[in-house]
């Protein structure tokens, strides 16, 4: 599939649609940006503070925090049944027509790209059959390959997630070796299959003569993240959330007429979270969550002050000859409330200078950097799987789960254990310092 | 000519001289010594390749500031004319020559070393049987430790004519090899795809660098040899306790049997 052709196609739920595994790039950000984010990771990592409320998330503004009721209104959860339209959509301009020699339908996506929940809703939408885990994923060549024979395969079929179908186990390799390699000759019929990026990335390196051309989403860079949160308070039907930033005053996201003014510049702050969050949706919300203020600087109020009252009395300065000559007095009103609409907003954006993201302390013993890699692997695990895989004593597996839980950089789900889409960047860029197998996102 | 000319080259120095190079010399000592001491604190904190190089750079630096110094101390102490370096120079050259032949040897060395850059800080080497990892390298000699925890200082010189080892060379790839002795009779192939499974699968693995099972027949039964990377070269020890282990719960759990060397009787 060509990448030109799917991302011509800007839905505001799913912008940029499905382009090949190949071509996902990062989203750039400006060289001054980058040099500034190296200099406060190194800084940080040599004064870092071992103190566990200085490794979690912290505002370090002093501006008001959206309520939690006007947060929901201006920076909701995406709506996944429209999501899941726009993936169906998107899945069919990629797959229509089948793909050439039976290349099986696999959709590799980063952490926090929200597939999981989409495909299982794409999968009752369309009548597809969604394939479950069995319970035990520890088991031999033989018994995986009855549980394959004993799946309705002969059906259309969605797998929403393949990391949950294995383990990072001798005996846990055996469910997912059967179906790649029934993908691989054709016995597995008509199937969707979404993988985490971390997952696929192990799967790719311990049969190196796969050959799959696995399709991903599109990155979400500066223009299709304005597209994508400035439509979520519509439920991802049509931007309509206009924000700016609470220290400039410049406009993050909404298109207000142009007339020359400072205050209109658009600002950076979407192309740096897009770099921030390397264009995963999840990460980059996350993120704009926390970065949303009720109310700007005074500094930037009080200019916003000003210049209202300038124009409202350039205005009257021109239509006070016309009053006299008798013009309709409606015009005025209408004169006044355009220069408001030009100074209103829904919500303020904090630089992102100003918001401490979790980091991981800088002297992490190896089973903590472990652990995170094996709830990446496994896009989240059980405490017992967890022990399982990293081979570390449950004890102490306990202990190191609440430290990095009150680090904020996992949080539990029910029984499982998951990495935060605020403390991805972080432990994503740990790992891979400290030379642990990553994704390609 | 008896003194190789030394009076005369020396005849001008005072004691503001001497005092300025003396204080020259102990600045130099000063920044060497806290530059050995801060760098490979904050290289250890960084982790990853920067640490390598933040490491391989302190050598390197520390020369420049010697050679520095010199060129700052010798204009001070004697006026930098052509006879008078000859004189300085010869006359110092013959007395390290016979007085302290092998310190200028390891002197001499290590400055090779620097340049030719067999054995680097962070580095896993093995000299005259001894291995370690490469702690510092001094002017005259590198430490390393030991996994004993022993620190052996070895003479640059030993460079001249020792065989040197170099797990790493630099990097942070270091290979690691875990053998395993089978009796004969069993499912070789079975056997060595189950072994890349459990390297495969250790959480300590670098999966991007192969990883490799070999077999050999030996006096020892069937040899087994698993080659892989483990993601930190100071992980080399657990990654091949942890290879060892489960590598011996997959292969008993498979009913393979193990062979032993009966104990020698005097």
């Amino acid at each position: 599939m060509a990448a030109e052709e799917t991302t011509e196609n800007r839905s505001p739920a799913l912008p940029g649609g499905m382009i090949g595994l190949s071509d996902w790039r990062l989203p750039e950000t400006s060289v001054r940006r980058s040099i500034r984010d190296a200099i406060r990771h190194v800084w940080s990592r040599l004064w870092e503070n071992m103190a566990p409320h200085e490794q979690a998330f912290e505002n370090l503004d002093d501006m008001p925090v959206l309520s939690g009721k006007r947060l929901a209104r201006v920076a909701p959860e995406p709506d996944q049944a429209v999501r899941a339209t726009a993936l169906a959509g998107a899945m069919e301009q990629c797959w229509g027509d089948g793909l050439p020699s039976g290349q099986p339908r696999i959709l590799v996506t980063p952490p926090f790209s929200g597939i999981r929940r989409e495909l299982e809703l794409v999968a009752s939408d369309t009548g597809r059959h969604l394939l479950e885990p069995p319970t035990n994923l520890l088991l031999s060549e033989e018994e995986a390959g009855r549980w394959w024979d004993s799946q309705p395969l002969d059906q259309p079929w969605v797998l929403a997630e393949l990391a949950e179908f294995w383990l990072r186990h001798r005996a846990g390799l055996a469910l997912v070796r059967e179906l790649l390699t029934r993908l691989a000759d054709g016995r597995a019929g008509d199937g969707i299959v979404g993988c985490s990026s971390w997952c696929w990335v192990f799967w790719a390196r311990y049969l190196p003569e796969m050959h799959f051309a696995p399709a991903t989403l599109a990155p979400v860079d500066g223009p299709a993240l304005e597209l994508w949160l400035a439509s979520l308070p519509s439920g991802g039907r049509k931007p309509t959330l206009r924000a700016r930033m609470g220290d400039s005053g410049h406009w993050v996201m909404g298109e207000p007429d142009d007339d020359g003014g400072n205050h209109h510049r658009a600002s950076r702050f979407l192309r740096d979270l897009a770099a921030l969050s390397r264009g995963i949706p999840g990460v980059a919300l996350a993120i704009w969550q926390r970065s949303l203020r009720a109310r700007a600087e005074d500094a930037v109020m009080e200019e916003d002050r000003k210049e209202q009252e300038q124009e409202q009395q350039q205005e009257q300065q021109q239509e006070t000859p016309q009053q006299t000559q008798g013009a309709p007095a409606a015009a005025k009103p209408a004169g006044h409330n355009k220069a408001k609409a030009h100074r209103s907003c829904d919500c303020w954006v904090v630089s992102l200078d100003k918001l401490s993201l979790p980091v991981v302390p800088s002297g992490s013993s190896r089973n903590l950097l472990l652990i995170l890699h094996a709830i990446l692997l496994h896009n989240g695990l059980a405490r017992d799987r967890l022990n399982l895989v990293t081979g570390i004593d449950a004890p102490e597996l306990e202990l190191a789960l609440h430290s990095l839980a009150r680090a904020d950089l996992v949080e539990r789900s029910g029984t499982h254990w998951q990495v935060t889409p605020l403390g991805y960047p972080a432990v994503r860029r740990e790992l891979q310092s400290r030379g642990f197998p990553v994704d390609d996102f | 000519m008896g003194d190789f000319g030394l009076k005369s080259a020396l005849s001008s120095l005072t004691s503001e001289a001497l005092l300025e190079a003396l204080a020259l010399v102990v600045v130099a000592s000063l920044v060497i010594m806290a530059m050995q001491t801060f760098v490979p604190k904050v290289a250890h904190k960084l982790g990853g390749k920067p640490k390598l190089y933040l490491l391989a750079s302190v050598p390197l630096v520390r020369l420049l500031i010697i050679i520095l110094t010199i060129i700052l101390v010798v204009p001070i102490l004697i006026e930098p004319s052509f006879e008078n370096m000859v004189a300085i120079f010869g006359a110092l050259g013959l007395a390290l020559g016979f007085a302290f032949k092998d310190y200028v040897s390891s002197l001499i060395a290590g400055i090779v070393t620097l340049y030719e850059m067999p054995y680097r800080p962070g580095d896993w080497i093995e000299i005259n049987g001894k291995y370690g990892e490469v702690r510092s390298i001094g002017t005259r000699a590198a430490e390393i430790v030991t996994p004993d925890d022993n620190v052996v200082i070895i003479p640059h010189s030993t460079l001249w004519a020792a065989l040197i080892a170099n797990g790493n060379d630099g990097s942070d790839n270091l290979m690691c090899v875990t053998e395993f002795h089978l009796r004969p009779g069993h499912d070789v192939r079975r056997v060595m795809a189950l072994l890349r499974d459990v390297a495969f699968t250790s959480p300590l693995v670098k999966t991007w660098q192969p990883i490799l099972v070999h077999v050999r027949n030996s006096e020892h039964g069937m040899r087994y040899l698993i080659k892989a990377y483990p993601l930190d070269p100071r992980d080399q020890f657990r990654f091949i306790s942890e290879l060892t282990s489960r590598g011996a719960e997959a292969l008993t759990a498979e009913g393979l049997q193990f062979t032993t060397v009966p104990v020698a009787v005097s």
